[in-house]
């Protein structure tokens, strides 16, 4: 990924996360239309920060200060989706915490699936 | 419910995507590099066996250049960082950071364009620079430095106004060489010629009007004439018909005991002499070792034969023919071209700032969203 490739990948991260983690919500039986319109909402909303932040580090730091701020985002994520969750989902079949790390693990792990093969 | 889908996806698809379009010989002169991939850059040992990578180069890592080698149309760099981690790269994949040491490419020397399609030049002395979008075409006459002292095969040219750099492997380009030179091919002798870098080595001459390139295997030493030009041959010896050594078949006249040799030139390869010599009629090349002339020849002491007048010998080992100053012209060193370049809207940091720009507005659009949707729902709910 080239410095010019970023608005690229941002929009391909964003739009791929909201795609699996959609599908994925349907699957453990998340069918309101309102609840899935907040997970792509929610995901509009830490994606882009969790991408950018990590791209400018390695930019204007190193490789590791990337590395590194992508585990606390991810963490900080979790707990922030939870919590958004426990106020907009009228879904209360799973903990509102665990809905949050079904959601990201499952785009984090394919995300990097993808990634490796593209 | 379809409206903030079209809003949603109407915000992500409003940030602009710019993907830069991507648009030999060994050494280069050095210059340093980036990793353009902020992902860094993956290194091999080998530029044949590009499946196994030894290890990445990490962006931002500032890497040393002094090789470049071109292998089936792609360009590759032999980088190495500070800790001396070394390895090839695709200088695709690499953004210049310093730029190579320009001294020592005076415009000065007639030259001309042998390669067929042309010639395309570059902003500097490797392919690491940009092309000028500039083509010179073949057969045309140019003015050039000289062959690089540092040994690499980067020439600077100028072709009307056009001025860059081109890479002369392969004989592309060749420098005029006052003198003579003897041609392999038909034993005659050049009066005009062409010759190209010390690493193809290659020399080009004019035969019924057209430009004939050949390999050229030897020096002439040259600066010497002898005294007595005939002795008597003291043993067999074969005569061939060219010098070059590899095309050596069959000899085409074998010298026999008694026989009057008359030396004509002599040539030195790889330490083996040869003379071009006449005998009973018949022309073409001895070989002796140094030293070996007495064995074969009754008086023959070559030594003593290299104190005689300077004539007739050949030799190609000459000066390159200098332009006249008014073929040179003015040159604008690329320092100032450097002043005139437009501002850069895709540059690093602008990218940079675009991006946060666009996940701002992504952040604060899904937030409005979502605070305007749970809020009719709140409403609808308590009505």
């Amino acid at each position: 990924m080239t410095i010019n490739e970023i608005p690229y990948y941002m929009c391909r991260s964003l739009i791929l996360t909201i795609i699996i983690e959609v599908i994925v919500g349907i699957i453990i039986g998340i069918k309101n239309k309102k609840d899935i319109l907040n997970i792509v909402l929610v995901n509009m909303i830490t994606n882009p920060v969790v991408n950018i932040i990590p791209i400018t580090l390695n930019v204007y730091v190193s490789l590791k200060a990337r590395t590194i701020s992508i585990y606390i985002l991810e963490v900080i994520v979790l707990f922030t989706e939870a919590l958004i969750y426990k106020k907009v989902l009228s879904y209360k079949k799973i903990n509102y915490f665990l809905v949050s790390l079904i959601l990201n693990l499952s785009s984090y792990g394919i995300g990097e699936v993808i990634n490796h093969f593209v | 419910m379809k409206k903030i889908f079209v809003i949603i996806l109407g915000v992500i698809f409003l940030i602009p995507i710019t993907v830069k379009a991507d648009m030999g010989p060994p050494a280069v002169r050095e210059y340093k590099a980036t990793p353009k991939s902020v992902d860094g850059v993956k290194y091999y040992s080998d530029i044949y066996q590009l499946n196994k990578a030894i290890g990445t180069f990490e962006y931002k890592t500032i890497l040393t250049i002094a090789e470049e080698r071109k292998v089936n149309g792609k360009s590759y760099a032999y980088a190495c960082d500070k800790k001396n981690n070394c390895g090839y790269v695709l200088i695709s994949e690499l953004t210049l950071s310093e730029k190579s040491n320009l001294d020592g490419f005076e415009l000065k020397y007639v030259g001309r364009v042998f390669a067929k399609d042309g010639v395309e030049l570059y902003e500097g002395p490797g392919y690491i620079y940009k092309k000028t979008g500039d083509k010179i075409p073949a057969n045309a006459n140019v003015v050039v430095s000289g062959y690089d002292q540092n040994e690499t095969t980067w020439l600077k040219i100028k072709y009307k106004d056009t001025v860059g750099f081109v890479d002369s492997d392969d004989a592309s380009v060749m420098i005029l060489y006052k003198g003579q030179a003897l041609i392999q091919k038909n034993n005659k002798v050049a009066t005009e010629f062409y010759k190209s870098n010390a690493w193809d080595r290659k020399i080009a001459y004019k035969e019924d009007g057209k430009y004939v390139i050949q390999d050229e295997y030897f020096e002439f030493s040259g600066d010497f004439k002898y005294s007595k030009t005939e002795f008597k041959a003291l043993d067999e010896l074969n005569l061939y018909k060219l010098l070059d050594y590899s095309e050596h078949k069959d000899s085409i006249y074998t010298i026999k005991k008694g026989d009057t040799v008359k030396f004509i030139y002599d040539a030195a390869y790889q330490g083996t002499l040869s003379y071009y010599v006449e005998v009973n009629g018949k022309k073409g090349w001895i070989e002796m070792d140094y030293g070996a002339g007495g064995e074969y020849f009754e008086g023959f002491d070559y030594d003593r034969i290299l104190d005689y007048i300077y004539d007739n010998n050949l030799y190609t080992y000459n000066e390159p023919v200098e332009a006249k100053e008014d073929e040179v012209g003015d040159i604008v060193p690329p320092e100032e071209k450097d002043k005139d370049e437009k501002y850069d809207w895709f540059s690093k940091q602008n990218i940079i700032i675009l991006s946060c720009a666009g996940a701002f507005l992504i952040v604060l659009t899904a937030i409005v969203t979502m605070l305007l949707v749970n809020k009719k729902n709140k409403k609808s709910v308590q009505d």
